[in-house]
């Protein structure tokens, strides 16, 4: 297990615990950047069942988050976090890294 | 920036892409189909002959084909019992309310919504505008490359549940996803308003074939909101024709030579060009069919206006009385927008400008500007993000209410109201043990059950015994955005719940559509391998685009053999875009996507070693 | 009828403004849209159906709060109500000299209607409209300064008769426009 290189709120923490719990199994959440969109890059969450070699795992409030290398410079630094919007609720991501975020909201791009 | 949810691993969605969704005008006599193209502009979609507008007429053959659009407009005159040209007019229409002898078709015996006898069967309204939907459908469909998302289709600001109803069952039928209904006026103004950047208070005038609405709305930053609306589901342009092709035939009769009865369509037509001729030139000669050879009758664009003046009449009077339930006068209204084709009639236009004192606003075409309007709220709705943000805020047109003893109507919800709307009743029983009680919900403005439209009956069971007026019920009734109305019940004292759904009364049953929908599963089939293979080249695209991306951005990182054998990969696949061949795309779309993989992996080290050029190593230690 | 009665919870609360009867318009206009803008179900089309109904039953109440605010008559019953006072309370007398030009106004309305006299009909509006306007300032004193629940319950009252007559003299003068 590392040490925290990606940050969960509280809030965060405790609405994974409750999805992971919900569905019975996995062995944490993973996030993951892809390319896709206009600037560039979009997150991606989703329950990590497996373990790959090139993983790395961190642990947050009771909740392991797994990153695989590639993702990881994107996301060291990124604090996510849970919040409600009117009826709307969901995580955010809050990257220090991101320069430029697209019109669209699903990209960003990081500058050297 | 949207908001994250956790997803199952592997179902990561393709990049997003433009989702297909268009607006469509389903009108009384043409129907339109509009989209907003990527570059944010909206376009009418055309058929294969470069025509936007789609006559509303469908037409079965004799051995039970369908024809839909101008074939089926140009068979009305030798098959009048079988070619339904304003098949909007019996939307949501029960039995009874189509007077036998009004009809040039045959109908089929029975209570409830109405049916026209067809060499298919007896019809519903519904399924006959269930077939201009999916020619509307599949022109979209080819026009945008695949199946549909969603649709905003246009309602009259003045159709009642069961009008609404009808519609929203037809494009079911169709196999489109309805978004929203839009009323017709409002669509209008979300055209006119995005195009100026209009503030203020406007009246949307919209006669159109069979219906005539008027809207009052205020613009003020980004939000449309209607404030009043009357008018008048059986009154629009169809009547003037009517009209004109009832004096031609006194006339004709006054000169000696009747029009036979077996002519009547043709005059009808006949009346309708005669018509639309007298909003360019001052007189014209219509030849009426008569027994004995064409009877030459030339009619004045004033006697025309003297003709139809009582119609014009009932569209100002509805005029005012928006206004002044909107609690405005004339003029205090910024601008007037005419809409619909009908409104084309010089006297129409004079009409307006003397109301409002001053010309009304004309600038977009009046056939077209509901449908654009439609494409821009579906583009909002699907979520493709325009050039534009804005609200829709749109009024219930009919006040709601129950019956009570003597045949009264107690209003629940008043009209103009803004949806959606709720409210909650209270009811409680009047015998002792009574286990169930009865609500007549119904529609209209007047005080008399008999004069409203019954929406629906329904019975409230399973009431616990108790004395008299001891029980509490609480029924809520709702209106929704597309002006569709829900009930339920509740008994409070002891938490006993009837869900009820309004089923209008001349409505289709869910069992119904169910069949018709199990009917048409032929197509379906039809239908699911055209998907297949239009979200099979979308996805090829995908690929093709992103390859591209990537050899223009890091074509650098590739060995010269590697460049070649990509390129040549992406080529294969570009040609076989042009064929039929799923499987075969597929097989390309792979092929192209292994040949990539090396690049990706190296583009996305390249990157890493960038970003990482700024920071400091040990924030990666973890 | 009165909407506000069935209402159910604070609506001044919803809009996060002060329970008086003088009201900001401006205030209110400004966060009921804002509101509209978050929860309307045009946001929510693609949203699970329980969303999509959480936002019908959401704008289906701001509406209902929006109208009840929004109306003078209804605010002021509403307030009355959130003080625990019902407005149409049944032992509430009106006094005789109240009642007796609530006859006249009638008599005048009936008298310009049939047939519709348009100058007397636009001079009984002006009338009802300045004693509309007149028992709304007297609401405003009773409810925001004097604190006087059963002066503010016979203005309501008052009103209720003023704003339906004047609507009527209103239709009329419609009608004989329209003729």
């Amino acid at each position: 297990m590392n040490a925290m290189a990606i940050a969960l709120t509280e809030r965060a923490a405790r609405q994974m615990q409750r999805a992971l719990t919900g569905r019975g199994t996995g062995v944490g959440i993973r996030l993951a950047v892809t390319t896709s969109g206009c600037a560039g890059m979009r997150y991606v969450m989703e329950y990590a069942d497996a373990l790959e070699p090139e993983d790395r795992c961190f642990e947050s409030h009771g909740v392991t988050v797994v990153v695989d290398a590639r993702s990881l410079p994107y996301l060291t630094g990124v604090e996510l976090d849970f919040v409600r919007e009117g009826l709307n609720e969901g995580f955010r991501f809050n990257n220090p890294n991101a320069t430029s975020a697209c019109g669209c909201g699903e990209s960003f791009s990081v500058s050297a | 920036m949207n908001l994250l949810q956790i997803a199952e691993p592997g179902s990561r969605e393709p990049p997003t892409a433009r989702r297909r969704a268009v607006g469509i005008d389903l009108g009384t006599t043409h129907s339109l189909v509009a989209t907003v193209a990527e570059d944010g502009q909206v376009r009418l979609l055309a058929d294969t002959a470069g025509e936007v507008l789609l006559p509303s007429a469908v037409h079965i053959g004799a051995e039970g084909g369908i024809a839909v659009g101008r074939a089926a407009a140009a068979a009305a005159a030798g098959a009048p019992a079988t070619s339904f040209l304003s098949i909007k007019r019996y939307m949501g229409r029960g039995a009874a309310d189509v007077p036998a002898a009004a009809v040039p078709y045959v109908l089929a015996a029975g209570e409830g919504p109405v049916r026209f006898v067809t060499p298919r069967g007896p019809l519903s309204p519904v399924e006959i505008s269930a077939e201009i939907l999916k020619v509307l459908r599949q022109r979209a469909q080819a026009a945008l490359g695949g199946p549909l998302d969603g649709a905003v289709i246009t309602v009259p600001a003045y159709f009642d549940d069961a009008q609404r109803q009808a519609t929203r069952d037809a494009a079911r039928l169709a196999g489109i996803e309805v978004l929203r209904l839009l009323n017709e006026p409002t669509a209008a103004a979300v055209a006119y308003g995005l195009d100026r950047g209009g503030e203020g208070l406007f009246a949307i005038y919209d006669l159109g074939g069979g219906t005539f609405d008027l809207s009052v709305l205020r613009l003020r930053r980004g939000v449309f909101e209607v404030l009043a609306t009357a008018g008048d589901t059986a009154l629009g342009g169809d009547d003037f024709d009517r009209c004109l092709a009832d004096w031609l035939h006194a006339q004709a009769a006054e000169a000696g030579a009747p029009v036979p009865p077996g002519e009547a369509v043709r005059l009808r037509a006949l009346a309708r060009r005669a018509k639309e001729a007298l909003s360019e030139t001052e007189a014209v000669t219509v030849d009426c069919p008569t027994a004995t050879g064409p009877l030459p009758v030339t009619i004045t664009r004033e006697s025309f206006g003297a003709l139809t003046g009582e119609l014009l009449a009932r569209t100002l009077r509805l005029t005012r009385q928006a206004l002044h339930e909107a609690g405005l006068t004339p003029a205090e209204v910024d601008g007037a927008v005419l809409v619909g084709g009908a409104s084309r009639m010089p006297q129409v236009r004079a009409g307006v400008a003397s109301l409002f004192d001053r010309p009304p606003l004309t600038d977009l075409d009046p056939d077209r500007v509901v449908a654009l309007g439609a494409a821009r709220q579906a583009d909002l709705l699907i979520g493709n993000r325009g050039p534009h943000d804005y609200l829709l805020l749109d009024v219930l047109p009919l006040s709601l209410g129950i019956e009570t003893m003597g045949g009264l109507v107690e209003r629940i919800i008043p009209r103009n109201s803004t949806l959606p709307a709720m409210r909650a009743q209270h009811f409680t029983t009047f015998a002792d043990g009574q286990r169930a009680m009865r609500l007549h919900v119904v529609q209209g403005e007047r005080d008399l059950v008999a004069d409203c439209r019954s929406l629906a009956h329904f019975e409230l069971r399973g009431i616990p015994p108790m004395v008299a007026g001891a029980a509490r019920i609480e029924v809520s009734f709702q209106v929704d955005a597309d002006g569709l109305v829900s009930v339920s019940a509740c008994e409070q004292t002891t938490g006993t719940r009837a869900e009820v759904q309004v089923k209008p009364a001349y409505g289709l049953t869910e069992a119904q559509i169910t069949t018709m929908l199990a009917d048409s599963l032929a197509h379906a089939e039809e239908d699911a391998a055209a998907r297949a293979l239009a979200e099979q080249r979308l996805a090829a695209e995908q690929v093709l685009q992103a390859s591209r991306a990537a050899l223009t951005a890091d074509g650098d990182l590739l060995a010269g053999g590697e460049h070649e054998a990509l390129t040549q990969a992406m080529a294969r696949l570009q040609a076989l875009l042009a064929t039929d061949d799923a499987p075969a795309i597929a097989a390309a779309q792979q092929a192209l996507e292994r040949l990539t993989e090396p690049l990706a992996a190296r583009r996305m080290d390249h990157h890493i070693g960038t970003a990482l050029a700024g920071r400091h190593v040990r924030d990666l230690e973890g | 009828m009165a909407m506000a009665a069935d209402v159910a919870f604070d609506c001044f609360a919803l809009f996060e403004l002060p329970a008086r009867f003088a009201l900001d318009c401006a205030a209110l206009e400004a966060s009921y849209l804002a509101q509209q803008r978050q929860l309307h179900p045009d946001r929510h089309v693609r949203a699970a159906p329980a969303q999509q109904h959480a936002a019908l039953a959401a704008t289906a109440r701001l509406n209902t709060a929006y109208r009840t605010l929004a109306e003078p008559r209804a605010r002021a019953v509403h307030l009355l109500a959130l003080r625990g006072v019902d407005a149409f309370a049944a032992d509430a007398a009106v006094p005789a000299a109240v009642l007796a030009r609530q006859l006249d106004w009638h008599e005048a309305l009936e008298a310009a209607s049939e047939p519709a006299d348009p100058p007397r009909l636009a001079a009984l509006a002006a009338e009802l409209h300045a004693a509309r306007e007149s028992l709304l300032a007297q609401l405003a004193g009773a409810l925001d300064e004097q604190a006087d629940d059963a002066a503010a319950a016979a203005a309501i009252r008052q009103l209720g008769f003023v704003q339906r007559l004047h609507e009527q003299a209103r239709a009329a003068l419609l009608a004989g426009q329209s003729a």
